[in-house]
């Protein structure tokens, strides 16, 4: 099939303009004349951004800044760079295209340097044949019509067309986006029986993760690391299926050893700071969230969650560290706030969560009276706020309530956070929040099943009130006061009916979770005395 | 097997300081010569009427920096041999569509020496092997080819006994006695007196190697006679 270039149009990014100006006359000899050439990334971005081309020509290495990677990754992700076009990334090395082989973005091929007008040809035509034969498929993918792309794929599938292998794999990965995942686990699974192929292994790797097949994916992305230790998105997988399976430690692991391969993914930064903090690596989670700034900054990721991630971690440090490092960690923190504020200055979500987080760091230096301003300043945005208040935020106010010593008020913004909707980062902090004993005794005692409890209690009705208690402990099962008002109307039930192993075996898990109350807790005198009847019973 | 990884590692960053110049003067060279090629690919373009001398010139100068290039890819090839990084990444591709992007990337090259290159392969063949590294043997085989056949070189693949073998054929005199060994042995015959050949042919056993399907790995073979008389390099892929 004769490709015809007449018509078509071309964007060529590179650094070098001896480069640009020789593939330019490259694609000239081709017909083309429709032509532009940027010499930097952002020009090479700006540029894409303002028209469609039918070829692009992107080198990989662009000195300083941006790569041809990173360039493929906004204009994919602003939907840009169409899939019926051709996007060909030049690498100075033909091994480079193996390691950025397996990225989530990918070009439709990789050429190596020195380019011939000959080979270039050749591999244009290579491509326009495919993506002519299978436009439909590719539009109906622009288009965000994923089921029709997958009928289309079907229909060359049956055909066992030439491009049929090109539809499958596309099938596959179709399936997975539609949340097919059984199905595409089983399309993987096909394909690999013939050969085994890294890119389908991924691909069923991710699927099985999607299933919660946690052992099987993780099998999967073991294997091949083993095979290419340089295959950096197994990496990231296989830390998702560590944590997934509540294995932090050796998820951190897994993405600490990819970052040293390639430490220019913020993705995978954010990823370890986020894993290094839950795993109590402050240290850690404060290097990798530094580099998510520095790397936000003229990526599509630049997010005022980098410098709140960042800042957020340096204050824990300042309060929880009383040395000149906690110190200067709290330092730093204040220096990264200040420069977001004005960095975010629209941004009310940036502004009240940064207030929240000086004011603790104020804390961790005992200046109580700017701290307590930060929070009004906090609390004052807040108010202003119109509709659902974010749930960072309050998850925010709560810590700062909390550092301040003002467990009510923290008690109370827990109270207001949903934990099903919260990403995985608030989880964490939701969790270190809820699990604070001061604040969870408060919440039990907010606790309205618990409150219902105490008052049937009173009336005398034992059974009614075990009830309730038997509610509230399932919500807060660790806490002493849900603990102990359980334990006391299970042994008041089987003082007066008589001892039921049921009861008394509820009753031993309550006193259990009690063992560790220290001497002076105000509650440890009561729990004493219930051990005491709880022994005697045992005894009849 | 892990721990071994890590000692050859770390044995090796003893010596990081030079073989990470070495690797990113050789980066820098290979861009150097990137750009000499493809400007002389565009003088040889806009030069109208070339007389016979000039067209010896420019075929020696094409041929020297292609080896150039084939010697630094060696070199990189070898740095990453010794880091145990060098992978492999295997897919399905068109034999058709890599025998004639390589054909086409020495055309000029071919055209110069007036030597005619043919290519005899289905266009539906595929098989499964790393296209970049395939890409880089049988490249540096057929500039060695066009440097010592007459007239003609013929690629061809077909499917062999579970292999798909890729053969570049020659009518020139044929690779020398010493060289018809046993492969895998390749490396064993470097002669610094005849350049990089033998480096060639020796990664290009290796990465046939790294090929691996059903307890079969992928080979090489050098032989003489073959459809035009000279040298026969095969490739034999499972």
């Amino acid at each position: 099939m004769a490709i015809i270039y007449r018509d078509k149009s071309a964007l060529v990014i590179d650094d070098f303009a001896e480069f640009r100006s020789s593939i330019r006359r490259m694609l000239e000899y081709f017909r083309i004349t429709d032509i532009q050439t940027a010499g930097t990334a952002d020009e090479g971005v700006a540029r894409a951004k303002k028209r469609q081309f039918d070829i692009y020509v992107c080198d990989y290495n662009l000195g300083d800044g941006k790569d041809g990677q990173q360039i493929l990754e906004e204009l994919r992700h602003y939907g840009v760079v169409k899939n019926t076009s051709v996007f060909i990334m030049v690498t100075a090395e033909n091994t480079q295209g193996m390691v950025l082989g397996a990225l989530e973005y990918q070009p439709d091929c990789y050429l190596t340097k020195p380019i011939t007008k000959a080979a270039l040809k050749s591999r244009l035509d290579r491509l326009f044949s495919l993506k002519e034969a299978v436009w439909e498929v590719n539009n109906a993918i622009d288009e965000g019509e994923l089921d029709e792309a997958i009928a289309f794929c079907n229909e060359h599938i049956e055909d066992k067309s030439k491009y049929m292998g090109f539809c499958l794999k596309t099938k596959a990965q179709l399936l997975y986006k539609t949340g097919q995942y059984e199905a595409s686990r089983d399309l993987y699974g096909m394909l690999l029986k013939g050969r085994k192929l890294d890119w389908a292994v991924l691909g069923q790797g991710k699927a099985l993760f999607a299933l919660e097949e946690y052992p099987a994916a993780e099998k999967l992305f073991k294997g091949l690391i083993r095979d290419n230790e340089m295959n950096l998105v197994a990496h990231d997988w296989l830390a998702k299926c560590y944590e997934a399976q509540d294995n932090t430690v050796e998820a951190q692991n897994v993405l600490e050893a990819a970052i040293k391969k390639s430490p220019k993914a913020i993705k995978r930064q954010n990823s370890l700071g986020r894993l290094a903090k839950k795993n109590n690596d402050l240290e850690t989670a404060t290097r990798a969230f530094r580099k998510t700034v520095k790397l936000g900054e003229h990526s599509v990721y630049r997010t005022p969650d980098n410098e709140l991630n960042l800042a957020k971690v340096l204050a824990e440090r300042a309060e929880t560290d009383k040395t000149l490092a906690g110190k200067k960690a709290g330092q730093e923190a204040m220096k990264t706030l200040e420069a977001a504020e004005k960095k975010y200055r629209k941004d009310e979500r940036l502004q009240m969560q940064s207030k929240l987080i000086a004011a603790r760091v104020f804390v961790s230096q005992e200046h109580i009276g700017p701290a307590e301003k930060k929070l009004e300043e906090a609390k004052k945005l807040k108010s202003k706020q119109i509709g659902d208040p974010d749930q960072a935020v309050i998850v925010e106010m709560a810590k700062t309530y909390r550092s301040m010593g003002n467990i009510d008020e923290a008690a109370a913004m827990l109270n207001e956070v949903s934990h099903a909707d919260a990403s995985d980062e608030l989880k964490a902090d939701i969790e270190a929040l809820l699990n604070d004993p001061e604040i969870m005794e408060r919440q039990a005692e907010l606790n309205e099943s618990n409150r219902l409890g105490v008052e049937l209690y009173q009336e005398n009705k034992t059974a009614e009130a075990i009830a309730a208690f038997t509610l509230a402990h399932n919500e807060s099962p660790t806490s002493a006061a849900i603990n102990l008002n359980l334990a006391q109307a299970l042994i008041k039930r089987m003082q007066k009916d008589g001892k039921t192993d049921k009861d008394f075996d509820k009753c031993s898990v309550c006193l259990k979770h009690l063992e560790s109350l220290e001497e002076d807790n105000k509650r440890y005198k009561r729990y004493k005395e219930l051990c005491k009847i709880a022994a005697s019973l045992s005894g009849e | 097997m892990a721990e071994d990884n890590q000692d050859q590692r770390d044995e090796f960053s003893e010596q990081l300081d030079f073989s990470s110049v070495i690797a990113s003067s050789v980066h820098d060279m290979k861009n150097s010569i990137a750009m000499l090629m493809s400007s002389l690919d565009e003088m040889i373009d806009e030069l109208p009427d070339p007389t016979e001398r000039q067209d010896k010139l420019i075929s020696t100068l094409q041929y020297e920096a292609s080896r150039v290039n084939n010697d630094l890819i060696h070199l990189l090839s070898f740095y990453r041999l010794k880091k145990n990084n060098l992978p492999i990444t295997l897919d399905e591709h068109f034999v058709f569509d890599v025998l004639e992007e390589q054909i086409a990337y020495n055309k000029m090259l071919a055209e110069k020496r007036g030597i005619k290159v043919s290519l005899h392969c289905d266009s539906e063949l595929v098989a499964y092997f790393d296209a970049e590294m395939v890409s880089g043997i049988l490249n540096n085989i057929l500039i060695n080819s066009i440097r010592y056949s007459n007239k003609s070189i013929e690629v061809s693949a077909s499917e062999v006994e579970g292999f798909v073998k890729v053969s570049v054929s020659d009518d020139g005199c044929g690779f020398p006695d010493k060289m018809l060994v046993k492969p895998g042995s390749y490396f064993n015959s470097v002669d610094f007196t005849t350049g990089s050949t033998g480096l060639g042919l020796y990664f290009a056993g290796q990465i046939a190697s790294l090929h691996k399907h059903d307890g079969r790995e992928g080979y090489i073979e050098l032989s003489n006679g073959g459809s035009l008389g000279g040298g026969v390099f095969s490739l034999y892929i499972p």
